[in-house]
C-alpha cells in the first residue's frame, strides 16, 4: 500500500497553523470547568458570610495563593504533558514543594503558638470531615473539562498527563471553594485543602490512561 | 537530511507550505519505517500501517509541535506511542476481528478507475456526516469545536470521525492504486 499517496493527500491539507494552540484549547476548556463549578457552587453552598470583609485580609489571599499555586503547577505541566514528547517542566514539583514547605511552616508555626488544647480544633477547624471531599466535587466538571482538553491533544504519557489534569482541575476548584470556606488555620488548609487537590490529581492519574487515549 | 533541515520543512509546512510538509512526509516516511521495522520484525505489512498511522497523527497534530523544541523527539514520540498503542491493540480479538471488517469493505469498493482518484470523487464515497465535517474542518477551516456545534456533536467525536475518514481515505487510495497508476491531480 502506498504511503506516497497518503503523503500527497497529507500535503494538500497543508494549512497554515496558528501557533499556541495547546494553551488556547486548554484555556478554553479550563475557562468553561472553572465556570460550571462556580454555578455548582453558587446553587449548593452559601458564600462565606464575611466575604467582603475577608476580602481586605491577608489570610484569604494566602489560602488563594496556596490553591492558585495549585492550579498554576497543573497547568505548567499539562502544557507539557498535552504534548507527545511533554515532560513534566523541572522546577514544577519543585514549587509545589515550595508552596507546601511554606504553608506547612505556618501551620507549625500557628500550632506552636496555639494554647495546646485548642491545637486540635485549629487542626480540625468545623468542617474538616467535608472539606477534602468538597473540594473533589466541585472538581468535578472541571476535571472532565481539563481531561477532555488534554485528549484532544496529543499526551503520551497519560497518568502522568491525568495527574497534571487532576492538579490543575483540584486547585481551581480549591480556590472555588474558598469563596465558601471561612476556615483560615494554616494547619487546617495544609491538611484539608491539599489531600481535597491531591485527591484530584490521583484520580486523574487513575483515569487517565482509560480516558485520554486519542487515536 | 538533518534534524535543523527536518524542523525546518516542519517550521515551513505549519507557515502553510504544501511543498516542504510533503518534503518533510516523504522524509519521515523510511525513518519510521526503520523504526517500525526493527520493533516488528516479521510483520512488514503492520510496520507500513504503522509508518501511515503515525505520518498521519504527524500531520493532525503538527499544531501541537513547539517551535521552540527539537522535531525529532516529537515524531519519534508519537511513534512510539502508536507501537504501544497497537500493541494494546492486538491484544484484542475483537479489534483484529473489526479490521479485517475494513479490509473487506475497503476491498469491496476497490474496483477502480482512474477517476476514483480525484479527492472530490474519493470524498463523495464517504458517508455523509463524514464528508460534511471534512468540508467544515478541512477545506472551510472551522475549528474542531466549532465543526463540534455545527454538528451537535462532541469534539472528540469529529476528532474520531474525522481520522476514519482520513483513514477510509487511505485505504480507498490504496487499494485503488494496485488498479491504476494515474497521477493526481493537484
Amino acid at each position: 500500500m502506498n504511503t506516497d499517496e497518503l503523503i500527497a493527500i497529507l500535503a494538500r491539507d497543508a494549512r497554515p497553523v496558528r501557533d499556541g494552540l495547546v494553551q488556547r484549547r486548554l484555556a478554553t476548556f479550563t475557562g468553561a470547568g472553572l465556570c460550571a463549578s462556580l454555578l455548582l457552587l453558587l446553587a449548593w453552598l452559601p458564600p462565606r458570610p464575611d466575604l467582603p470583609q475577608a476580602l481586605h485580609g491577608t489570610i484569604f489571599w494566602a489560602k488563594g495563593a496556596y490553591t492558585l499555586c495549585f492550579a498554576l503547577v497543573g497547568a505548567r505541566a499539562l502544557e507539557r504533558l498535552a504534548r507527545p514528547d511533554g515532560r513534566v517542566p523541572p522546577g514544577v514539583p519543585g514549587l509545589l514543594a515550595l508552596a507546601v514547605a511554606l504553608m506547612a511552616g505556618a501551620a507549625v508555626i500557628g500550632l506552636a503558638r496555639a494554647a495546646p488544647d485548642l491545637r486540635i480544633a485549629l487542626w480540625l477547624g468545623d468542617s474538616a470531615r467535608v472539606c477534602s471531599l468538597r473540594i473533589v466535587a466541585l472538581a468535578g466538571p472541571l476535571l472532565l473539562m481539563t481531561l477532555a482538553a488534554t485528549r484532544s491533544l496529543a499526551p503520551t504519557r497519560l497518568p502522568t498527563a491525568g495527574a497534571a489534569a487532576g492538579l490543575l482541575a483540584g486547585g481551581l476548584s480549591a480556590s472555588v471553594y474558598a469563596l465558601h470556606c471561612p476556615e483560615s488555620a494554616p494547619a487546617f488548609i495544609v491538611c484539608w485543602y491539599s489531600l481535597g487537590m491531591l485527591s484530584c490529581a490521583a484520580i486523574g492519574a487513575l483515569v487517565g490512561p482509560a480516558i485520554l487515549r486519542w487515536r | 537530511m538533518t534534524e535543523a533541515e527536518l524542523k525546518a520543512l516542519m517550521l515551513a509546512g505549519l507557515a502553510g507550505d504544501a511543498a516542504a510538509h510533503a518534503r518533510l512526509l516523504a522524509a519521515l516516511a523510511p525513518r519510521l519505517r526503520a523504526y517500525f521495522a526493527r520493533r516488528m520484525g516479521a510483520n512488514p505489512g503492520a510496520a507500513e500501517d504503522l509508518v501511515q498511522e503515525t505520518l498521519l497523527a504527524i500531520h493532525l497534530k503538527r499544531g501541537l509541535f513547539d517551535r521552540d523544541q527539537p522535531l525529532m523527539p516529537w515524531v519519534l514520540a508519537i511513534a512510539r506511542y502508536k507501537l504501544v498503542d497497537s500493541w494494546r491493540r492486538s491484544g484484542r480479538r475483537k479489534m483484529e476481528a473489526l479490521d479485517e471488517v475494513d479490509e473487506l469493505v475497503a476491498e469491496e469498493t476497490a474496483d477502480g478507475t482512474m477517476a476514483r482518484r480525484d479527492l472530490r470523487v474519493l470524498l463523495a464515497r464517504l458517508p455523509r456526516r463524514q464528508q460534511a465535517l471534512l468540508h467544515d474542518v478541512r477545506i472551510e477551516g472551522l475549528s474542531m469545536a466549532e465543526a463540534a456545534e455545527r454538528h451537535g456533536i462532541s469534539v472528540a467525536a469529529v476528532k474520531v470521525t474525522l481520522h476514519r475518514s482520513l483513514k477510509a481515505l487511505q485505504a480507498l487510495v490504496g487499494v485503488t492504486r494496485s488498479t491504476s497508476d494515474g497521477e493526481i491531480e493537484p
